[in-house]
């Protein structure tokens, strides 16, 4: 299912020259189907049939390749954290991930047109694969935080 | 006095592969990538293909590093092995790389060596193979039990300026990080077996999207000599591999490089 979030854009008249802005998503799950977010701005109405276009707001997309589902026993794919101070394994398969897609030029965009924030919506797509089904789509997408960051 | 002299000694270093595009692969070189491939899959122990395709996803455990510092290092030594083990079939075999950034896979998407069902009358093994029982079994209800393909648009592929934006980078996490994003891309792009990390090294087109992978991390080295891997990670093992991160920094230390042609003839003794 699509998300849909306001995030505050930076404002003020003595803003440095932006040469970098990243809005990373924060907490994506990749135990299930592999699957596609596209990202639109100030389109709240977005979906999967949505066009790629600029004029729908969309500014650009990122695929997660994904674990396909559990293959172990119960409990096999909980995350799991380190047992003692001398844990030296790697940490769990699963920890969510953190994504960043890189959309400069439409929030310098925002910024010339001095806008506050922008809506951000995030739309999943699952394409049928070897495990997976488009529906799946409607639960894929889980984010615990998003952020933008520019840079001069 | 007379001073005696060591006769000159004639110092060899051994040769590297070099791996090369799949597209201007001759006759003779995918002859001998498809009898490797082909020798590789008729053997159902250790030494063979259901083996080395199990090891990045099913049967458990899944080794494969994806969304971790460990991306990179762990797939070129993945490569490095495997292409190892194609090696006891055809000592001169090299991994080949899918360029599909170039002009060519954007009207045709996945090479067409990898497409043919058959290649001189024979059962083409780069166009995919079977699924390790063990694997589907593991996999539950619905999971193949051999390669499937459902390719997108060849124009969605990642493109060139998106590879000239990685070679950009420089920070070696940033440039992993979004290397890692464009190789989802190209995974999900494929579809069937290859979107999903369980059976996604089971299809032959998966070696020659790592090798392109691996490639560009190559080529952002030679363009940023001094950008290194954080110190942090050099003593990380990679299992299954007897290798750590350190191990993977130089490809010329791993026997290999990249050439977009190489020919060799032999003189003298």
């Amino acid at each position: 299912m699509a998300i849909t979030f306001e995030i505050e854009l930076p404002a003020g008249a003595d803003l440095p020259e932006l040469s970098r802005a990243d809005l990373t998503f924060y907490g994506l799950d990749h135990s299930g189907p592999s699957y596609q977010v596209r990202v639109f701005f100030n389109n709240p109405g977005a979906g999967p049939d949505t066009p790629l276009t600029e004029g729908e707001g969309f500014v650009g997309k990122f695929s997660v390749f994904a674990h396909g589902g559990c293959f172990g026993e119960e409990g096999h794919c909980d995350v799991r954290g380190p047992v003692s101070p001398f844990d030296r394994r790697p940490p769990h398969q699963l920890v969510p991930i953190a994504r960043y897609l890189t959309v400069t030029g439409a929030v310098r965009d925002l910024i010339q047109h001095e806008m506050g924030s922008v809506t951000v919506t995030a739309v999943p797509v699952v394409r049928p694969s070897a495990l997976a089904t488009a529906d799946q789509a409607t639960d894929v997408l889980t984010v615990d935080q998003v952020a933008l960051h520019t840079f001069e | 006095m007379t001073v005696a002299t060591l006769p000159a000694q004639r110092i060899t270093q051994a040769p590297l592969s070099y791996r090369k595009n799949v597209k201007v692969l001759r006759g003779p070189q995918l002859a001998v990538l498809r009898s490797a491939y082909s020798s590789s899959m008729a053997i159902s122990d250790d030494r063979g293909w259901q083996h080395w395709a199990g090891i990045h996803g099913l049967p458990l455990p899944m080794y494969c590093q994806h969304h971790t510092e460990l991306f990179l290092p762990w797939h070129r030594a993945y490569l490095y092995y495997f292409e190892l083990s194609l090696k006891e079939f055809e000592p001169t075999v090299t991994l080949p790389w899918w360029d599909w950034s170039s002009a060519w896979s954007h009207q045709v998407g996945f090479p067409l060596v990898y497409g043919e069902a058959d290649a001189g009358g024979q059962p083409n093994p780069l166009a995919g193979g079977p699924i390790n029982a063990l694997a589907t079994r593991q996999g539950g209800q619905g999971a193949p039990d051999h390669t499937s393909r459902s390719p997108d648009d060849p124009a969605n592929l990642p493109t060139v300026d998106q590879v000239n934006e990685l070679l950009g980078l420089g920070d070696f996490l940033d440039f992993q990080t979004q290397l890692e994003g464009v190789h989802d891309n190209v995974h999900v792009w494929c579809g069937g077996t290859m979107a999903e990390i369980p059976f996604a090294a089971y299809d032959p087109i998966f070696f020659a999207h790592h090798c392109m992978i691996d490639r560009i991390w190559r080529l952002w080295q030679l363009r940023h000599p001094t950008a290194v891997v954080p110190s942090s990670l050099l003593n990380e093992a990679l299992p299954p591999f007897n290798i750590t991160v350190a191990h993977t920094i130089n490809v010329n230390a791993l026997g290999y490089d990249y050439a977009s042609f190489s020919s060799r003839t032999q003189i003298g003794g």
